[in-house]
């Protein structure tokens, strides 16, 4: 997968590492994307260089964050989808009655 | 942390957004993650039922105590607040759902499938669970009774599915090769080895 | 009217989400799994549905 040194997901026994289940999905959105030829993972990972190069406090590295924010950046980028969709969506979701979803 | 944090909502609009536009498909994710990770949460699971399958005494305790189980094995990756292992039988059926929303039981079966979160997978596996079954591929017979087990609180739940004919001449770590998360979640039944015995 | 199920297992005191949702405090309650047949349920035979149910949700029924 080619995600190596800077880049290089969380792993363990070669295997990469989600400590929450929307990582998955997000790591999952990529590479699909990729595999219908959205963009190239050449793209994607100069993509992810420049969101994680420009990380510059080392207090709250989160390696998804950055994944995610390369990821909408890029389907920015080739006109795929705009930022402003995703954030009147969200607000959507979050007002959901939720009353159930405890927080564990 | 809860499910319903602002990036997990911001990853769910998102793949919500994409779908919406025909630039991906949900099991498109589905394939890349069973793929790349699959393997890794289940196969905690897939540990303990193999060695349930083995060990009589360690099956007694997963079935009466399984959080303390996993406590004194200290999976990562995810809170099983407690767990409770049901045992499929010749006569007995169990699935688990979570009709409200989605719970899990992480440490053990690692990432859902998309389809457990379906809102017809979580009302119709509890009014119709022979049918839901039976299109997933689980064929049970009328003497079978099912059981479906609602996830609704604190406590997860885990199935230790039948031991596949054949398989009298493998290991415990043979076993759990063959153990999949859906047979832990009770959607499928898991098939005997074709050649018994030719296993080294 | 409720429907009549047994209780098959009982797991002691949780948090209670009626009020710890409403910042009421966490308030434990007893939790139980109650296995309620289709029968009961649905009128269909052939299955039964376990669910937890917190102490509050329930009421005692004569047998």
């Amino acid at each position: 997968m080619e995600l190596k040194g800077l880049i290089a997901p969380p792993m363990a026994n070669g295997d990469v590492v989600f400590d929450e289940p929307w990582q998955s999905r997000v790591f999952g959105m990529a590479r699909a994307l990729c595999e219908q030829g959205m963009f190239t993972w050449d793209e994607f990972r100069e993509q992810l260089i420049l969101q994680i190069g420009s990380f510059t406090d080392d207090g709250d590295y989160q390696y998804f964050i950055h994944f995610f924010d390369a990821l909408t950046l890029l389907l920015e980028k080739k006109q795929l989808f705009s930022k402003d969709e995703l954030v009147v969506l969200s607000e959507q979701l979050a007002a959901r009655p939720h009353g159930h979803d405890h927080s564990h | 942390m809860s499910e319903e944090s602002p990036q997990a909502i911001r990853a769910e609009a998102l793949e919500s957004i994409l779908i919406e536009k025909g630039l991906l498909t949900a099991k498109a994710v589905d394939d890349v993650i069973a793929l790349y990770s699959e393997r890794v949460g289940p196969l905690n699971g897939a540990r303990l039922v193999a060695r349930a399958w083995v060990d009589p005494q360690f099956k007694k305790q997963l079935l009466t105590d399984a959080t303390s189980i996993v406590e004194s094995l200290g999976f990562e990756g995810g809170q099983v607040e407690k767990l409770v292992v049901v045992e499929n039988t010749d006569k007995v059926h169990n699935a688990v759902v979570c009709t409200l929303c989605s719970c899990y039981p992480w440490a053990v079966l690692g990432l859902p499938p998309k389809w457990y979160k379906d809102p017809a997978y979580r009302s119709r596996i509890v009014m119709e669970p022979r049918q839901v079954l039976a299109e997933m591929g689980v064929g049970l017979g009328s003497n079978v009774e099912i059981q479906v087990w609602d996830s609704s609180a604190e406590i997860r739940y885990m199935v230790l599915p039948v031991r596949p004919p054949g398989t009298q001449n493998l290991n415990e770590e043979q076993l759990a090769e063959l153990v999949t998360r859906d047979s832990m979640i009770g959607v499928e039944v898991l098939v005997g080895v074709e050649v018994p015995g030719e296993a080294s | 009217m409720g429907k009549r199920g047994e209780i098959v297992m009982y797991h002691s005191g949780w948090v209670f989400p009626d009020t710890n949702a409403h910042g009421k405090g966490e308030n434990p309650k007893h939790l139980y799994t109650v296995r309620f047949s289709s029968e009961v349920l649905w009128n269909k035979p052939g299955f039964a549905v376990c669910i937890d149910l917190f102490e509050p949700y329930l009421e005692s029924v004569d047998v």
